[in-house]
């Protein structure tokens, strides 16, 4: 599956869906358009799955507005690596039930997918798998955040996640007294 | 890479003596370390190299580690990279470091060799894997010897930032303040931000956007951090403290007070309601169904609590309920039991249904006396109820213990109670020896754990296992409970003095205990800081164990090196009385939920300790699967099961 960027290229392949609409065309709040296969995006997102089954997709591309450009393009790289690694279906069944289903550990090639990213990136692909109500990605890239925070500082990841302490003096000095054992690990 | 501010410091910088105040450039951009300048001297003078120096550790801004070599080429492209190193060369494992060359050893060193010095290539010798820090204390013995060498120390040695002294160790030597020390790392965390990064961690420039998480993808995040991160994270911001919490979480801050009843929490027992009228939590088999017949009751099925909150711990992470499961809930009194079925696949509570026992597994339990409720009755060994003066925890208002008799067979279980008034066995010893009674599940049979008063002694009897004779001298007299938990092959006991804060300080300890039958001695839990006691001054910090759970936490690595008490005494923290209320035993590892009352608040009655917890704040401690008897069990023996009550579980399942 193809990224397209330029708008002549998304003229082309939009032919190309409509060739054997396969595809799901979406479209970035800045106008770029991706493809996604209809499946993945069926199985992978709540929300896109809905807006197939209920006939809401345009063929022109369907607006997220809500998705900067480099969001969607994650997503839609995200879609299509999972088209192609094995599907589980224990996968699909997770991201159905996420409440009772246990989260399973991110795979090899999701790890790297998320590793590559940066802060922002990762960031506007939380708010994205969130907006799409795809649960896996979300579970995977929550898990990388948390990841992140192991092992750190409250400083730290103020300092980190650019996170204003608000807390007085005192209640720092509770929250301490409080959890002092949780302030010696590691 | 870029030199900063370079020429114009360094000449303003003397390189001798720092001013106390001395800021960052001062102290970071003068220091050459000497001993590198000797080093690089010796080796332009032809001394070999090879078991020359190491230098061992080099520590940057962010307190990573950085190759020595980093730490060269940083300094010779210029000093404002070099406001990023922390630390330190040590200079180890040279016979020639006690003696620095002439030149090298002058207290002043002028600007242009020292230029000329960091500008010259790196040395391209440095071993690249000496990044291991040295402990400071070798550091003061080559301090000293320099000292006891009557030869005029270093350059390095006379600085009083210890950032530039070449002491990165969090611990400086004496002749520098903590205070000092840490203002300068501030600062220096500061120049960090403001050069860029030339340490290995990616550090953005612009602010992350990653704390303006919503609240959801922020709960998620959370959810899935260990315990002790997890905890420590609250203290981020009042927003990520005000996150939902996981389970086996802390209470609110507030501190609630003995008297002060209604709104108490009680003890949150991971999604325990806030307002339940009695907190009572009710051991099960295989872990967590803490809570009570009352809230079950109270609880309809369209709103109710319960299903509320076994739902919500359903969906924690940890203590994951995985795949397709029912919990069940037993309740009642011993004559009218009934049982509920919550099903995973409905994602709902089935009606309640009574009890009903097969009698033909016990012929000797089948005459139920009833009692008045004042009196507690137990379950006992052939299955006769019996009235007893036994201490009974509040905690362990009702206990069960579900088995399988073969691994899976779900038809086959047997399930064992322990109540108020319960009809049970003929008893061990006679009455009012016995004080305490558990029954507990393990390897495939049930187990039960009798404290017993004996011939002078406290004796705890996991059908053969004896306690160690200081243990015994300890706890008599003490009317101690035992509270079990069986995981795998081991039965965790845990014996707790009602007493503890009376006169005798009796506290309480813990047992690992293998029923292998073999008549083995019950193995103490080595270091187990479950129970302290201080002695003397401090009688309010007391640690005691008052129930144990059976738990299976997804992620319980939050293991800690020493009791919270040790901790909080060394952080000169007041002193508090506290309860474990929560054990968990997982895998090889231990937690304990502890619960503390404020220091200062009155002791808690016997009335008080057997009616609600009225604490304050929660504690997880974990203690290392090191601390468990490494020895291997052999498989348990195939004890009789305690054949009180045969019930036909059915269909049931439990929560693995």
């Amino acid at each position: 599956m193809e990224v397209d960027k330029g708008k002549g290229e998304a003229e082309e392949t939009r032919k190309v869906a409509e060739a054997d609409r396969d595809t799901v065309t979406l479209k970035s709040s800045d106008g770029k358009l991706f493809e996604v296969s209809k499946e993945a995006a069926a199985r992978l997102s709540t929300v896109l799955a809905g807006m197939i089954a209920g006939g809401s997709i345009d063929d022109n591309g369907t607006d997220l507005k809500q998705i900067g450009s480099e969001a969607l393009e994650n997503v839609v790289d995200y879609c299509n690596k999972h088209a192609n690694s094995i599907p589980s279906a224990a996968l699909i069944s997770s991201s159905i039930s996420f409440n009772t289903a246990p989260f399973k550990e991110p795979e090899e090639w999701e790890r790297k997918f998320v590793d590559r990213l940066s802060h922002d990136a990762l960031f506007d692909l939380v708010e994205a798998a969130n907006f799409l109500g795809m649960e896996r990605l979300l579970d995977v890239t929550c898990h990388k955040i948390s990841e992140m925070m192991k092992g750190k500082s409250p400083d730290q990841i103020r300092e980190v996640f650019n996170i204003k302490n608000d807390y007085t003096k005192e209640e720092l000095e509770e929250i301490r007294q409080e959890l002092a054992w949780a302030f010696y690990d590691d | 890479m870029r030199s900063g501010r370079a020429s114009g410091t360094a000449a303003r910088s003397g390189p001798v003596c720092m001013p106390r105040t001395a800021g960052l450039d001062d102290t970071l951009q003068v220091q050459t370390p000497p001993l590198v300048l000797a080093w690089k001297q010796r080796r332009a003078a032809g001394h070999g190299v090879t078991g020359h120096g190491r230098f061992t550790a080099i520590k940057n801004a962010r307190g990573l580690t950085a190759p020595s070599h980093t730490h060269l080429t940083g300094s010779q492209a210029g000093r404002g990279q070099q406001a990023k190193v922390v630390g330190c060369l040590h200079y180890t494992n040279a016979p020639h470091a006690t003696r620095p060359p002439e030149h090298s050893r002058a207290p002043h060193v002028n600007a242009n060799k020292k230029s000329s010095f960091l500008h010259a290539p790196p040395p391209p010798l440095l071993p690249r894997n000496a990044t291991k820090l040295r402990s400071h204390r070798y550091y003061w013995r080559r301090f000293h010897s320099y000292k006891a060498s009557s030869l005029t120390p270093p350059l390095v040695h006379y600085s009083t930032s210890g950032v530039a002294l070449g002491f990165p160790l969090l611990q400086g030597p004496p002749l520098i303040s903590s205070v000092k020390a840490t203002a300068t790392r501030s600062s220096m965390a500061n120049a960090a931000k403001g050069t860029s990064g030339g340490c290995g961690k990616k550090r953005k420039r612009e602010p992350s956007r990653l704390g303006d998480l919503h609240d959801d993808m922020l709960e998620r995040v959370l959810a899935r951090l260990p315990p002790a991160s997890y905890f420590r994270l609250r203290g981020v911001s009042r927003r990520w403290r005000a996150a939902p919490t996981p389970p086996l979480s802390a209470p609110p801050a507030r501190a609630p007070r003995h008297d002060s009843a209604n709104q108490d929490p009680g003890p949150r027992l991971g999604a325990v309601a806030r307002r339940s009228p009695e907190p009572t939590p009710v051991a099960a088999a295989g872990g967590l169904v803490p809570t009570t017949e009352t809230q079950l009751r109270a609880s309809s099925p369209s709103s109710t609590p319960l299903t509320g909150r076994v739902t919500a711990r359903s969906r924690c992470r940890h203590v994951r309920l995985t795949g397709v499961h029912r919990v069940v809930l037993i309740l009642g009194e011993l004559p009218k039991l009934s049982m509920a079925t919550f099903d995973s696949t409905t994602n709902a509570w089935e009606d309640v249904v009574p009890l009903s026992r097969k009698t033909e597994n016990d012929a000797g339990a089948t005459t139920t006396r009833e009692r008045e409720t004042t009196r507690s009755y137990f379950l006992s060994k052939s299955g006769d109820v019996v009235a007893t003066t036994m201490q009974q925890s509040a905690s362990r208002q009702y206990t069960s213990a579900v088995v399988t008799a073969n691994g899976e067979d779900a038809a086959a279980a047997v399930a064992y109670f322990l109540s108020r008034s319960g009809t049970v066995l003929p008893r061990i010893l006679p009455a009012y020896h016995e004080y305490s009674i558990d029954v507990v599940a393990c390897g495939g049979a049930a187990y039960a754990v009798v404290l017993s008063e004996f011939l002078d002694t406290a004796s705890l009897r996991v059908q053969v296992a004896a306690m160690p004779p200081a243990m015994s001298h300890a706890f008599r007299g003490a009317k101690a409970d035992v509270n079990c938990v069986g995981h795998a092959d081991r039965v965790m006991v845990c014996v707790s003095s009602g007493d503890v804060a009376g006169a005798r300080p009796t506290g309480g300890r813990s047992l690992l205990v293998a029923p292998t039958g073999d008549g083995e001695e019950a193995t103490c839990l080595r270091g187990c800081p479950l129970v302290r006691t201080e002695n003397g001054g401090r009688p309010n910090q007391q640690l005691c164990l008052a129930c144990a759970f059976s738990f299976s936490p997804r992620k319980c690595k939050a293991i800690m090196r020493c009791s919270p008490m040790q901790q909080r005494k060394q952080r000169g923290a007041p002193a508090a009385a506290g309860r474990v209320s929560l054990a968990l035993l997982w895998k090889r590892e231990l937690l304990v939920l502890t619960h503390w009352t404020p220091a200062g608040s009155r002791t808690p009655s016997v009335a008080e300790r057997h009616g609600r917890h009225k604490l304050a704040s929660t504690i997880l401690v974990g203690i290392p699967s090191s601390h468990l008897p490494a020895r291997r069990c052999s498989p348990p023996l195939a004890l009789p099961p305690l054949s009180f009550g045969r019930v036909a579980l059915g269909h049931c399942g439990w929560i693995l």
